[in-house]
């Protein structure tokens, strides 16, 4: 197999590097203490955020809009986990809460 | 402020300071200089430095006042300088909810925000750190949604 064809998991394989992705949700009004989990390279931030509000016992609610932050920066529902990752095999996010203003 | 509120802000306070270092902010307790607190002011008082990501060189004060801990949302103001005039519109940042000329936030993390909608009042969270998720918020907003500074 040459190295051009070789799928990413093979590659991470071949290096020895694990083949899921370490994550950290923090939430500091959330209850108990941070979100954490080993993710497929494809599972997406929605997957992630999700599975961290049900730990944190954050509801979804119409009035508000939750999402995560890396860096910084606000990480879109769609946006597959590797992707933030880049090369490192562990990512920390922060759940953020905004008011839907009407 | 009631003693349970002190030791909450007390305890709090150190993750707050320590999400401040990461993103080049400090924070200080108003108490630790013996400042003076006027009639009417908030006992439980802390001034940040912040910056937006954006514009590394720029410096805002903000002013965090709490009257209860976590039980009610905070005041929150921004200054020309550490300690500074509260009433100078150019110490603002230009962010959306930022209301320089009314030298307020209306948000659902300020006490300003909860007296203009009060139908707010049960979104306020006593649960994990208040402090830091108002810093958090802040910091955010100033990454995020930074419009440059206000004239």
């Amino acid at each position: 197999m040459t190295g051009a064809t070789k799928t990413k998991a093979q590659d991470d394989r071949d290096r020895g590097r694990p083949e899921t992705i370490k994550v950290t949700v923090t939430f500091p009004i959330g209850a108990g203490g941070p979100y954490r989990d080993d993710v497929a390279d494809e599972a997406t931030a929605g997957t992630v955020r999700a599975a961290a509000m049900t730990h944190f016992g954050a509801a979804e609610d119409p009035g508000l809009r939750f999402y995560l932050v890396h860096n910084g920066l606000e990480v879109a529902d769609t946006t597959a986990i590797a992707e933030v990752a880049g090369r490192a095999r562990a990512v920390k996010f922060t759940l953020a809460r905004d008011v839907v203003q009407g | 402020m009631d003693l349970e509120s002190e030791l909450r802000l007390d305890e709090d306070a150190a993750e707050v300071a320590a999400f401040l270092a990461e993103n080049d902010g400090a924070l200080e307790p108003a108490w630790h200089r013996g400042e003076e607190l006027e009639a009417g002011d908030e006992t439980g008082v802390y001034w940040l430095t912040v910056r937006p990501v954006s514009a590394p060189d720029e410096r805002y004060y903000a002013r965090i006042g709490w009257n209860r801990y976590p039980g009610a949302p905070p005041s929150v103001k921004f200054a020309t300088t550490d300690r500074g005039s509260l009433s100078e519109t150019s110490a603002w940042p230009n962010v959306g909810g930022y209301r320089p000329g009314n030298f307020d936030i209306c948000a659902e993390w300020t006490s300003e925000g909860h007296q203009a909608h009060p139908e707010w009042a049960g979104r306020w969270p006593t649960a994990g750190n208040p402090f830091l998720w108002v810093v958090q918020i802040l910091q955010g907003d100033l990454d995020r949604r930074y419009g440059g500074r206000s004239a």
